[in-house]
Order: structure tokens, then C-alpha cells, then sequence
């Protein structure tokens, strides 16, 4: 599988470059004795493992075993929980610090080379906000499958990068069969058009189905044949179309928004080294002008507490930061987590819905949960006459929750005479 | 709503004993703090920050403990039960934290060795901690269940009697629990615990630890003058730490990506064969099993059956053979084969 998407590749450049610096600051810090340089490197270590964390989420997520019988999708929400986690960690050590540095103050002894590497420091958390900075924000008009076996797929038209394609034939292949309820939303134009993309080794992007239609011929069942460029047979499995669905966060968002707040957070550590550095160095410039030892005296200690003030001022405004924007992605993936319903299907609705239809006796056991991104999978128990009518029921409830975007359902007859106690 | 909270606490054990001993641990973290910032040590301080970050620890499992006795409510179909697994992974990851703060720390106490003084009354206050966590450990003894099938809380079985199920608005099974014919009751409202307090216990354990490294150390370094003693030793309790933390997170991860529970790994093969082999079954298709919390495992499984197969009699047949096996909550959806 030696495919690299436009993410991983990301995750894997920044990776290195944050590892690597890592390793540069410590022998540093080591070499000049100073402190501050091996507690900024291990912030580092700590982004190098948020980093971690993400791209195993996003190549675990595609891995398929037995034992996880839904995929292992649920990994990238766990990451991006994990990471959220992490820098709800590193605000409380960042206060920590500041706190201590606060009551004792930390001779520092080499103000240059502090500069100098915290600058570095920036720059390469520059580059990782630069990288990952189109994830920052949960999109509201966007949002990418659940799998997406690579690159990003944009779903309708609009998206710029649709432009490569290669000249491969056409092989029709109907690899994938999805179901397409929601008409009101999208027109069908748009399901026709929705295209996926896949960027192979060399960081081509190449179209891989360019034509979804839909299928006359297979009368009710509403299957959708897909259209698949020359693609191999295991790339078929892997592959989710991406519906403009505006409604749900992919969890793929979720996962790098995580990693996106972490180097956030990292590069907001580095200004506050660069800050601290500037001042340091500037007021021991300017003391050393001072003659008069009683004014070098106060001075001096006017300049610690000053030092320490911007110090102690600038860590609290970055842990506000950092948390504020923490807090939404830890609710949301706490949400799923908690198996919570999706917040865009109203299940009363749902329920009311299910009982018009004609044949349902009863609805029970309802359930209705997300396991990433825009899989949503329902369960429910429909009670009626007979097997017939089951059959003719079941079909449409199907429909009415393939047209809310819950693709997965399972549905249990209970037949009146007979009442199955599940509890 | 207070009241309604404090009510919640006290009404079970568990959560009574995670409240006091977090009053305990705050009162002693408050104490250590302000007798650092008094003597201006930075060794107390920062180990009374550890401490804070305990107590936050344990607010999460006690948080837990009460949000998953609430009741199920429109968006949460399940209730809050999988509040519990959360705990469990919050703790788990909150440890590892710890132990890599314990690491850098101690990397840095190799660069600049701290004042052997101060290191006395960080002594003093260790083999204090260290007895404040053994009362923990006493308490939540029965919490430390490495969880391997049904074999953990044998002594304790006296404390859980009272729970009874009047607190669970929602309704996941807890009539009377019997793993495959085991003979224990366990009862529902403690199983579910388990995930919180292996975390808590785990958390108390590492907490021990260190108390027992800066201990060892201090020892150490009076007899042997062997200033190296210290990081050395919290290297070692970090990464004990760390290991000690793996099975909670293997747990709880594998509960949150839907894995199909691990002590149904065995008993699942055999029960899609029985179904399989009943009259007018065609196939068992899509099956899905996960725990909700912990011994609350819910299963959806379709089967392909013949047009004129005797569709109730499946279906009870399929709930029972499943049962038997522990799940409870399952959903069988049914599709005639094509002829």
C-alpha cells in the first residue's frame, strides 16, 4: 500500500521536521546547560506524539480485521479525542511552569542562542500551520467520508482540482453500490457529477470514478453504479463517494483539526520563547550601559518582575487560547463517542415518521448513532403482522433512513403474536 | 441540582468512596502547596501540582460514575453508560501523561540536580503520601481487575449487595447477570464501575509509586551519596507507569472502536454455526457485535432465510442462542433469499 495522500504526506513532512528539531534542541539545551531549551524540546517531543497520534488514526482507520467488524474508522475519532486530551495536558503544564518560573526565577544565560532556536522553533510550527491550516475549522459546506482511501474528495462540483486527469479507459465496474436517498438536498445532477479523487505515488491526482448514475434498470432498488477508471480491485473496496453532506463533521476533520490545535498550541509556545527571549536580551543590552550599581539593582529587579510579568500574562493568554479552541473538538468527538445521535436527525421525527407508514404496528427500541464521519448506523425493532408485510415495510423504512443519510440499518420484525423481550 | 448530584454520590458506594478520597487527596494537595510556596520549594510545589492533576483525575471518574446512572434521553438512545469507557480512556491517557511529565522532568534533574536540603522535606511529605495512597489503594482494592473475563472482585462481592437497579433510568440489561452459567451475580451497577475504577485505582497506584521512588531515592542519596539515584528512580516509575497503563487503554480503545467484545471472541463462531444450522436459514450475514459499557454488549446480525421458513420461531431461536451467550440487546433483521 505505498500510497501517499495529500494528508499523510503532511503528517509525515511535519512529522520529521518537528522530530528532527526535537533532537536539535536537546542536544543544544544539553550542550548550553539551559533549561529552558530542554523543557521547550520536550513540548516539542509532545507535538512529535500528537503528530503520531494523527497519522496512526488516519492509517489505522483503513485497516480491516475481523475482529472489528465495522472497520476500524472509529480510530480516527479516538485520535482526535486523544489529541484534544493531550492539549487540555499541556495547558496545565504550561501553567504549571509559568506558575513555577513565577516564584523562582530561571537564570537564563544565554539569551541568543534562546532567540535563535525559538525562532527556528516558530518557523517550523509556521510550516505545520501552514500545512494543516485548511483543517482548522470544522468546514460547514464540506465534508469528506469516512474512508477516504487517500486524498480528499470533494463532492460536487466547485472544487479546483478536479483538472488532472489521465487518459485511462473506462472500465464500468460496479464496485461499489450506494444508495442515494436525499434528493432534496442535492440534485441528482450533483450525484452525477461527484467525483473522487486519488492521488497515487508520484502526487498525481487522477480522477477515479468520473460518473455516477443511476441505474434504470434495476427498478426499485435504487442502486448506483459507479463508473471507476482503471482502478484495481482493492482499491474498489476502499473507496467512499463524498456527498456534499453539510451537515455532518467527517471525523477525518475531526482527527486533523486535532493535530491542527496542537501545532497551534506549539507555535504559540515558541512566540512566548521568542518574546521572553527578545526581553531578556534587550533589558541585559541596555543594563549594561547602567554604571551606578544601586540603579543597576533596581533595575535588574525591575526588569525580572517585568520579564516575569510578560512571562506569566503571555502563558495565561496562550492557555486561554489553546483551551477555548480545544474545548468544541473534545466535546465533539465526545459525542461520538458516547454514542450520542447525530445532532442533524431529530429521532422523534424519525419515529413519527416510521409509524405512518402503512404496516408498521409499533416502533421500538430506536437507536440511531454515528460511528465516523457520515456513517450513522440505526437499529430498530418493527413490530407487524407478518412476514409479508414485513418485507414490504422494511423496504421503505430503509428508505425513509437512507433519505436522513443513515445508510447502515438493521431492522428486527416482532410479529404480534409473539413478543421477543430483548431486555 | 445539587442536591440531585450529591444525592447521586452518596447513593452508591463506589462513587461515595472516589468523592471522599478525592476530598482527602485535594485537602493534602492544598496543604503541600501552600507549605512549598511557605518554604519556597519548588520540589513541593510542582509534586502538589501532580497532585492537583490527580484530583482532576479522579473528578473525571467520579463525574463518570454519576453521568452514566443518568437516564436515556432523546439524543442518548443508550443513555450516558458509555461515559464510563470515557472515564477509563481519559484516566489512561491523563497516566501516560503523567508518566512522560515524570520522564522530562527527571531529564531535567540530570541537567541541574536540586538542592539536596530541600530534598528532606520533599521525604517528609512523600512517606505522607504515600500513606494517604495506601488508604486509596485499601479502598479501591477491588477496582485493580486486570479484566479477564469474569475473574476479578472475588472478595468483594458483600460491598455491591445494596446497589440494587432503582437508580438506572435506562434500560440495559441488569436482571441478574450470568456469564454462560457462571455462578456469580454480578451486579450490573458495579460491573459498570469497573472501567472508572481501574483507572482510579491505576491512578492512586502511580501516585504510590512515586511516593515509594522519591522515598527509595532520598534513602538513596542520605546512605550512598548517589545524587544520580533520583531521576534514575522516576525514570524507572515513569515507565512503570507507563506499562501499567496499557491493558486500561487497550480496553477502552478497543470498546470505542466498536470492536466486537473480546470475551464473546470465542462464543461468537460457535453461535453463528447454531444459527445457521436452523430450519429455513439460509446464511448470517453483516454481523456486528460491540459492547456498550462494560458487560453490555449489543449485536445487529441479518439472516438470509426461505420465503416460507417459520420466521417467529427463527427469530425467538436466534435471540435465545444469543443470550446464551451474553448479549442482550440484539437485532435481527430478516430478508427472504430470492428463489
Amino acid at each position: 500500500m505505498g500510497r501517499y495522500s495529500g494528508k499523510t504526506c503532511r503528517l509525515l513532512t511535519m512529522l520529521s521536521l518537528t522530530a528532527s528539531f526535537f533532537v536539535v534542541e536537546i542536544v543544544v539545551g544539553y550542550l548550553t546547560n539551559s533549561i529552558a531549551l530542554v523543557a521547550d524540546s520536550f513540548h516539542m517531543l509532545s507535538d512529535v506524539a500528537a503528530l503520531i497520534v494523527g497519522f496512526a488514526s488516519v492509517r489505522i482507520s483503513k485497516w480491516q480485521t475481523e475482529k472489528n467488524t465495522y472497520g476500524w474508522v472509529r480510530a480516527e475519532v479516538v485520535g482526535a479525542m486523544a489529541n484534544a486530551l493531550f492539549l487540555v495536558a499541556l495547558c496545565f503544564s504550561i501553567l504549571v511552569e509559568a506558575l513555577k518560573r513565577l516564584v523562582t526565577f530561571e537564570e537564563v544565560e544565554n539569551p541568543k542562542l534562546l532567540l535563535i532556536v525559538g525562532g527556528m522553533g516558530l518557523l517550523v510550527n509556521f510550516i505545520g500551520l501552514a500545512l494543516f491550516h485548511n483543517h482548522g475549522h470544522s468546514h460547514g459546506g464540506h465534508s469528506h467520508g469516512g474512508h477516504s482511501h487517500g486524498g480528499h474528495s470533494h463532492g460536487g462540483g466547485g472544487a479546483t482540482d478536479h483538472n488532472h486527469s489521465q487518459g485511462h479507459g473506462h472500465s464500468h465496474s460496479h464496485g461499489h453500490n450506494h444508495r442515494h436517498g436525499d434528493g432534496d438536498h442535492h440534485g441528482n445532477e450533483e450525484e452525477k457529477k461527484a467525483l473522487v479523487k486519488h492521488t497515487s505515488a508520484n502526487g498525481v491526482i487522477k480522477p477515479v470514478a468520473s460518473e455516477i448514475s443511476q441505474d434504470e434498470e434495476a427498478g426499485d432498488d435504487e442502486s448506483v453504479k459507479i463508473i471507476i477508471n482503471d482502478t484495481s480491485k482493492e482499491e474498489l473496496n476502499n473507496i467512499d463517494i463524498d456527498i456534499d453532506n453539510p451537515r455532518v463533521a467527517a471525523s477525518a476533520q475531526l482527527n486533523m483539526r486535532g493535530v491542527f490545535l496542537h501545532v497551534l498550541g506549539d507555535a504559540l509556545g515558541s512566540v512566548i520563547v521568542v518574546i521572553s527571549a527578545l526581553v531578556i536580551w534587550f533589558a541585559e543590552g541596555d543594563w549594561r550601559f547602567y554604571v551606578d550599581p544601586a540603579m543597576r539593582v533596581t533595575y535588574i529587579s525591575y526588569n525580572l518582575s517585568f520579564i516575569a510579568c510578560i512571562t506569566f500574562s503571555s502563558s495565561m493568554v496562550m492557555v486561554m487560547i489553546i483551551f477555548s479552541t480545544t474545548l468544541p473538538l473534545l466535546k465533539e468527538s465526545g459525542f461520538i463517542l458516547l454514542q450520542t445521535v447525530p445532532s442533524h436527525i431529530h429521532v422523534s421525527e424519525i419515529k413519527e415518521k416510521v409509524e405512518k407508514i402503512d404496516g408498521v404496528l409499533a416502533v421500538h427500541e430506536l437507536h440511531i448513532w454515528q460511528l465516523a464521519g457520515n456513517r450513522i448506523i440505526g437499529s430498530a425493532h418493527i413490530r407487524c403482522k407478518n412476514l409479508q408485510c414485513y418485507m414490504k415495510t422494511a423496504r421503505e423504512i430503509r428508505d425513509l433512513f437512507h433519505h436522513e443519510g443513515i445508510h447502515s440499518t438493521t431492522i428486527q420484525p416482532e410479529f404480534t403474536a409473539v413478543r421477543i423481550h430483548t431486555l | 441540582m445539587i442536591l440531585f448530584c450529591y444525592r447521586l454520590i452518596f447513593s452508591e458506594k463506589a462513587s461515595r468512596n472516589i468523592f471522599l478520597f478525592l476530598l482527602l487527596n485535594l485537602s493534602f494537595a492544598f496543604v503541600e502547596l501552600l507549605y512549598g510556596v511557605w518554604t519556597n520549594s519548588l520540589g513541593l510545589i510542582s509534586d502538589s501540582f501532580h497532585m492537583f492533576f490527580d484530583c482532576t483525575a479522579l473528578l473525571a471518574g467520579l463525574a463518570a460514575s454519576v453521568i452514566a446512572r443518568w437516564r436515556a434521553s432523546e439524543s442518548f438512545s443508550y443513555g450516558y453508560v458509555r461515559a464510563e469507557v470515557l472515564a477509563g480512556f481519559v484516566n489512561g491517557l491523563f497516566l501516560m501523561f503523567i508518566g512522560f511529565f515524570i520522564f522530562s522532568e527527571a531529564v531535567e534533574r540530570i541537567l541541574e540536580p536540586p538542592d539536596i536540603h530541600k530534598h528532606e522535606r520533599l521525604f517528609i511529605v512523600s512517606v505522607l503520601g504515600f500513606l494517604v495512597n495506601l488508604i486509596g489503594i485499601f479502598a479501591f482494592q477491588h477496582g485493580h481487575g486486570h479484566s479477564h473475563g469474569g475473574g476479578r472482585h472475588h472478595g468483594h462481592s458483600h460491598e455491591s449487595h445494596g446497589h440494587s437497579h432503582e437508580s438506572h433510568g435506562h434500560s440495559h440489561g441488569g436482571h441478574g447477570h450470568s456469564h454462560g452459567g457462571h455462578g456469580h451475580s454480578h451486579n450490573s451497577a458495579k460491573a459498570s464501575q469497573s472501567q472508572i475504577m481501574q483507572g482510579v485505582f491505576l491512578h492512586i497506584l502511580a501516585d504510590t509509586l512515586g511516593s515509594v521512588g522519591v522515598i527509595i531515592s532520598s534513602s538513596l542519596i542520605y546512605y550512598f551519596g548517589w545524587i544520580m539515584a533520583d531521576p534514575i528512580c522516576s525514570m524507572f516509575i515513569a515507565t512503570l507507569i507507563t506499562i501499567s497503563t496499557i491493558p486500561l487503554l487497550r480496553e477502552s480503545v478497543g470498546i470505542l472502536m466498536q470492536r466486537t467484545p473480546r470475551e464473546l471472541d470465542h462464543v461468537l463462531p460457535g453461535c453463528y454455526q447454531r444459527v445457521g444450522q436452523l430450519e429455513g436459514v439460509y446464511s448470517v450475514q453483516e454481523p456486528h457485535f460491540w459492547t456498550l459499557c462494560t458487560e453490555v454488549y449489543i449485536g445487529t446480525i441479518k439472516l438470509e432465510v426461505a420465503v416460507n421458513a417459520d420466521t417467529r420461531y427463527i427469530l425467538s431461536q436466534t435471540h435465545n442462542i444469543f443470550t446464551q451467550a451474553g448479549v442482550r440487546q440484539l437485532y435481527v433483521q430478516v430478508d427472504t433469499a430470492p428463489m
